[in-house]
């Protein structure tokens, strides 16, 4: 793409607030994750007796919690997905739509406008 | 010769490791047929079916999306049995079998890896329009060296 609309993409107000909002979520959900996965490892390795303890039958408290944090993760794939495939992707359209506007560049995507990050 | 003392000095360890390996009580077991056959079976199998996919392949697209022609769930769905079902049904299995508890927590650790890479990088290989993230980093820098990297490393 030519550099006068990469350039005038960049600029975009509305880029730059795509940028940070996505980067702002993306970062929180992979903090979440990691936070709860290693309190689940550090558990596991300073508290076994935690993990240990008798939850009804011969099920300990271990197993709930390992499957809560698989379950996490599903969860927060799925929260991601739906922002990213909503919000944002209506946000990228909007930006495409208003530089060809103003351009009349026509051959603008989001392909072009991941290129000219 | 030079190639001589290369391979009597990668066959060393071996050597020095062989004796003590077959130490103690050795029983040899009768040869496991079912299993071999099962295993040369599901072998000419996937290739054939690998042969068979490679026909209909005619562009990077093809080969890691299908050509665009199966939906999300889908692709989904075969990723998720690629990345899993080797560990799960392997490695996972056995360890937990072996160790119990401890076995487990390695399933949730690479499942966890999982998201995280999708928030971070996902975007980021959809907006390059690229499929691996061998082809990002060849994108960006000298593709001859990375493609070689990436090929070792894996």
């Amino acid at each position: 793409m030519d550099p006068l609309a990469a350039s005038q993409i960049r600029q975009d107000p509305r880029l730059v607030a795509l940028q940070k909002k996505r980067d702002s979520f993306a970062w929180t959900l992979a903090i979440i994750m990691l936070v709860v996965y290693y309190g689940f490892i550090f558990l596991v390795a300073f508290r076994p007796d935690i993990m240990g303890m008798n939850v009804g039958g011969v099920v300990t408290l271990g197993s709930p919690l390992g499957l809560g944090v698989i379950l996490l993760a599903i969860i927060l794939t799925g929260v991601y997905v739906a922002r990213a495939n909503g919000e944002f992707d209506r946000m990228t359209t909007e930006i495409v739509a208003g530089v060809q506007q103003r351009s009349g560049y026509a051959a603008g995507n989001r392909q072009t406008i991941g290129a000219a990050r | 010769m030079m190639r001589l003392l290369i391979a009597a000095l990668a066959l060393a360890p071996t050597l020095a490791h062989a004796a003590g390996a077959l130490e103690g009580d050795v029983q040899r077991t009768s040869t496991n047929f079912t299993a071999i056959v099962m295993f040369l079976a599901f072998v000419a199998v996937t290739l054939g079916i690998t042969y068979w996919a490679a026909q209909r392949t005619r562009s990077t697209k093809d080969f890691y999306a299908a050509g665009g022609g199966i939906g999300g769930f889908q692709n989904g769905v075969a990723i998720a049995g690629d990345y899993m079902s080797a560990a799960s049904f392997l490695g996972i299995s056995a360890l937990v079998y072996t160790s119990g508890f401890d076995g487990l927590i390695y399933s949730i650790g690479f499942l966890v890896g999982w998201p995280i890479i999708m928030f971070l990088m996902a975007e980021r290989l959809r907006n390059l329009g690229r499929f691996t993230f061998a082809d990002v980093v060849s994108y960006r820098l000298q593709a001859g060296p990375i493609r070689t990297l990436a090929a070792a490393r894996w």
